[in-house]
């Protein structure tokens, strides 16, 4: 330990609050950051900004102190707990610790710290479905967010490589495990949604691992971040039965990053197979319009055809009558029944009163007869 | 070939509106002819670039470990 003093002068005298300073820059150069593992009592949140808690074990008890703004989880008395914490004096002489970072550990810890989170945020609405927007159909644009190095992004890039052609993703490579991954996710999340031409959508992949190296995906920023990011995001972390608060949370929960490239784009077969269907129902849509027109022509065909034969029917009939009338006024036919036809010596129809001494012509059915006027009388 | 500077969504887009056009019953065939004509030509360029296009991954520049860092306490 430091000492101020020397043997050969006096012990120096300190006034109180020198004296806790002194302790806290000895305490911070002999452990500037301490991680204690502990259960929680007495845990209580002042004015929605302080947390209060003891961390103990069977023999002892520390005192702790955080803000709320380090509280990622959900925490409870009895709950067993890692501790990030600087060891300090305050003011009233309590030694006390300052958290900041604070995670359950152990299974039945995570599951409840967990259920807790979830279900203040269920009741919050965050997860509920009218919130979720649909994927876009083919995104040209995707923002992934993940570590490069991970066997998730590997898998992820492979399938969206298989899968389709000519699209841009934008890498944020973030840690996707330990106490900074979540503000790292977030701080990726703000990225892409604050520029200007932001991505269609946003992966957020992570491969599988324990259920305890998803946490960070169980962070309550972070799920906040994901709800209120503008952009809609797809979640592809861990395995399959792997539910974590950011996949609840998110528009589109993918199993794993695999099933996040199914889920964000198309296959070529699909595409080739949809444009053909395309195709041949556009086919069979012209086939339908062209025999529509053929029985549009023949239709037509038909009901002129009809049309003239209409006319010449009335023409016949017509033609008939008109034999029939030109028959009966025939001259020959009333010769026939015993007439005669008078005329003069121009050949015209006697119709004046002829003078004596004029030649006339008589035509009856079978003689010509010429003769002389010998007298004429009006009837 | 002009199809060259548009990206794959635009040409899928571009052949959506021509296969839409077709639904509808006072098709005129002329014209539904060359649209059919237009829909098949983009069907081969689109298959084309499936076939040839490679994706783009361009990698964020930002630091987000310092960015997280620094609103923290």
């Amino acid at each position: 330990m430091q000492a101020p003093a020397n043997n050969s002068s006096p012990d120096p005298v300190f006034g109180v609050s020198d004296a806790v300073a002194l302790f806290n820059q000895m305490l911070e150069t002999a452990t500037p950051h301490i991680t204690i593992v502990g259960e929680v009592a007495n845990f209580k949140i002042n004015h929605n900004k302080w947390v209060f808690f003891d961390i103990k074990d069977e023999e002892s008890t520390l005192n702790c102190f955080m803000s709320t703004f380090n509280l990622r989880v959900a925490i409870e008395d009895g709950m067993k707990v890692v501790v990030t914490a600087r060891p300090n004096i305050t003011r009233w002489g309590r030694f006390s610790l300052t958290v900041q970072t604070i995670r359950p550990m152990g299974e039945g810890s995570i599951r409840r710290s967990f259920e807790l989170l979830k279900a203040k945020l269920d009741q919050e609405g965050l997860f509920n479905p009218e919130r979720k927007r649909p994927l876009p159909d083919i995104p040209q644009v995707i923002g992934v967010i993940s570590s490069t190095g991970a066997a998730g992004y590997v898998d992820f890039t492979k399938i969206i490589g298989e899968r389709f052609s000519g699209l841009t993703l934008q890498v944020a490579n973030v840690q996707v495990q330990g106490d900074s991954a979540p503000q790292q996710i977030i701080a990726a999340l703000e990225y892409f949604n604050e520029l200007a031409l932001p991505p269609e959508i946003i992966a957020i992949l992570r491969g599988g691992g324990s259920r305890d190296d998803l946490v960070a995906f169980d962070d309550e920023p972070l799920v906040r971040a994901i709800a209120s990011s503008r952009v809609p995001v797809i979640t592809g972390v861990g395995h399959e039965i792997d539910v974590t608060l950011a996949d609840l949370v998110a528009d589109v929960r993918a199993a794993t990053p695999s099933n996040a490239a199914q889920l964000l784009v198309p296959s070529r077969h699909e595409i080739a197979d949809r444009i053909d269907s395309s195709l041949k129902r556009v086919l069979s849509q012209m086939d339908h319009t062209i025999a529509d027109l053929a029985d549009h022509v023949n239709e037509r065909e038909k009901s002129l055809l009809e049309t003239i034969e209409r006319h010449l029917d009335d023409l016949t009939r017509r033609y008939d009558t008109m034999r029939q009338v030109m028959r009966q006024i025939d001259p020959r036919a009333v010769l026939k029944r015993g007439y005669a036809l008078v005329r003069d010596h121009m050949g015209g129809v006697v119709k004046s009163k002829p003078l004596i001494g004029d030649s006339l012509t008589i035509e009856t059915a079978q003689f010509i007869i010429e003769t002389e006027v010998k007298n004429a009388r009006e009837k | 070939m002009p199809e060259k500077s548009k990206s794959l969504r635009q040409l899928l887009d571009e052949f959506e509106t021509i296969v839409e056009w077709f639904d509808r019953d006072d098709l005129d065939i002329d014209q539904a002819i060359s649209k059919f004509e237009e829909g098949s030509n983009l069907a081969e360029t689109i298959k084309q670039q499936l076939a040839t296009a490679k994706n783009k991954i361009e990698i964020v520049k930002a630091d987000f470990a310092a960015k997280a860092a620094q609103p923290k306490e």
